[in-house]
């Protein structure tokens, strides 16, 4: 048998057993085809776990109004969503969440400002108003009691990615003054941000076109009023008439794994025609520098694009990649675990369902991971969730 | 279009991309002149005035971009037509700006990219006035090449089954 046979038997029997064995549950579904469900936020923060409980937020357009929704499920076989929670009193857009600490940190866009809550077996803190202007993107990070935001905003002519901590103080949410994470001269066109706590540094990521094409950078600092040390993480292809003013790194995530190792994934449009892929860089000293660039992607999907990268970590010995691509005809959940310095082959999550896409990953301290995507069919649409003790 | 033709067509581009080797900054924006406007303005607009949509996907940093804007779309016959027939949609691939389609979704001008499965940059699609696809288009495309695409598409020829575009990258 060929290397490639043995390859491919190995990828198709890992694929097999992907989403079956596994729940899979509907959280939300619309029989209305006016109706629709959306998974999106700056590096997909949309799903965060505890050891007890997995938090989902989500877009929910009706009648041309969106609203964000929160739903909680507990660990443990069989247990369903619970009825979803309403985030804010308007249309709002973008929501986030994360866990750390004993609590869930909740955030969206709502009436052009960044707005956050605080979940956990208490009644919900009210909402506070972190930030106002043209918000356009929105994420979230946090370690232990510490919750850091971070978004994108209209600027003059430009953008600029601001960040502020959050953290719950008696019974209320406070939050830090927002700081710019870089100079809006040099940085003139500040989005995507990624957001993280590593090795005792605040990092934020982002990506900017200022040069001419979309390029990564990372800073770093001990707290966010000290950031000053800004790096690119991409590695630049050469401009030329063949890829233009270079390589586009766009829709970067961030995650924190084994030793406080930050991953960054982004898709990258470096040397392929068949559109953009899942490329990785690491940084062992909380972002004040970042290693080569990985690959995440398998020779079979070489030939398409990826979309939708997503990325989780358990914060000691399991990370896993996700995203979106049709290898196979029809879209699918792809996915890759980090083994030590290596991603492993890709392995098919979604199983047999159909058109699926905007996967969000977490995994619960315990190894759990939980998956969720959007799936389409006819005139509807689920949100639909399995998990698995990775 | 026969082979020998063909393979000639294929030479003047590669003499061509060669003259314009050293490039100055480049640009993914829509050419000056024209009034392109975003993908759900445009499909609004298309379906008040029952007109075939152009739509221009591009990125900064993409080289075939910037050389379709400078050679292609600077042509006065180009711009002639391209402006009398079509309602002019620009779509920035790398965009997570928001659109919200006819139908009420909101979706990124990225997410709209993966839908319509653009693999790179430029592509350009002829949208009937509902937003159903007649032809879509990858690469540089020169004044031959755009004015040929508009008379393949205001002569209907799109309704048969030849392909117009062999040499599409």
């Amino acid at each position: 048998m060929s290397s490639r046979c043995a390859l491919a038997l190995g990828c198709a029997l890992l694929g097999m057993g992907a989403a079956a064995g596994s729940e899979l549950q509907t959280v939300a579904a619309t029989a209305n085809a006016a109706d629709f469900f959306q998974l999106e936020s700056s590096g997909r923060k949309n799903m965060a776990a505890d050891d007890r409980r997995v938090g989902l937020v989500w877009e929910e357009t009706r009648n041309r109004h969106t609203v964000s929704q929160l739903a909680f499920r507990p660990l443990g076989d069989k247990q369903p969503f619970s009825e979803p929670l309403k985030l804010g009193e308007r249309d709002a857009f973008n929501p986030v969440i994360a866990s750390c600490g004993g609590h869930f940190y909740v955030a969206w866009i709502e009436q052009d400002s960044v707005r956050a809550s605080v979940y956990d077996d208490t009644p919900p803190s009210p909402a506070t108003v972190v930030a106002e202007g043209n918000i356009n993107e929105l994420t979230i990070g946090c370690r232990d009691d510490r919750a850091l935001l971070g978004w994108s905003a209209r600027s003059g002519k430009g953008y600029r990615v601001q960040a502020a901590e959050i953290r719950l103080e008696a019974g209320h949410l406070r939050h830090s003054e927002p700081v710019a994470v870089a100079p809006q001269d040099t940085y003139r066109f500040q989005t995507n941000p990624g957001v993280a706590f590593a090795k005792g540094r605040v990092v934020v990521t982002w990506h900017d076109r200022s040069s001419g094409t979309n390029l990564l950078y990372a800073t770093s600092g001990k707290t966010l009023q000290q950031l000053d040390h800004q790096v690119q993480v991409n590695e630049l292809i050469e401009k030329s008439y063949e890829w233009g003013s270079g390589s586009s790194a766009v829709r970067n995530t961030l995650a924190v794994g084994h030793n406080q190792r930050l991953v960054a994934i982004w898709l990258d449009k470096r040397a392929s025609r068949a559109g953009y892929k899942v490329y990785s860089a690491f940084s062992n000293d909380g972002g004040l520098s970042w290693g080569d660039n990985y690959d995440l992607i398998d020779e079979w999907g070489a030939i398409v694009p990826q979309w939708t990268p997503a990325l989780a970590s358990n914060g000691r010995d399991r990370l896993i990649a996700v995203w979106m691509d049709a290898r196979e005809d029809r879209k699918t959940i792809w996915s890759s675990r980090l083994n030590g310095m290596t991603w492993a082959a890709n392995t098919n999550l979604s199983g047999d369902e159909q058109d699926v896409s905007c996967p969000v990953i977490a995994y619960s301290p315990n190894g759990t991971l939980h998956v969720v995507w959007i799936e389409t069919a006819g005139t509807g649409s689920r949100i639909r969730y399995f998990s698995e003790q990775d | 279009m026969d082979f020998a033709n063909y393979r000639m067509r294929w030479l003047l581009a590669a003499l061509t991309i060669i003259a314009w080797a050293p490039v100055g900054a480049l640009r993914a924006e829509p050419p000056p002149g024209y009034t392109f406007v975003r993908y759900d303005d445009g499909l609004r607009q298309a379906q008040a005035e029952k007109r075939k949509v152009f739509v221009y996907f591009g990125r900064y940093g993409c080289g075939y971009c910037d050389k379709t804007n400078k050679v292609g779309f600077a042509d006065p016959q180009v711009k002639s037509a391209y402006s009398q027939h079509y309602v002019l949609v620009y779509v920035n691939s790398e965009s997570m700006d928001r659109l919200t389609l006819p139908s009420g979704e909101r979706i990124t001008e990225m997410q709209l990219g993966e839908r319509m499965n653009t693999l790179g940059t430029p592509v350009f699609f002829f949208l009937q006035p509902d937003g159903k696809q007649i032809l879509k288009v990858y690469g540089y495309q020169g004044p031959e090449e755009l004015l040929e695409m508009d008379r393949h598409i205001q002569q209907g020829q799109y309704a048969s089954a030849e392909p117009l575009h062999p040499s599409a990258q």
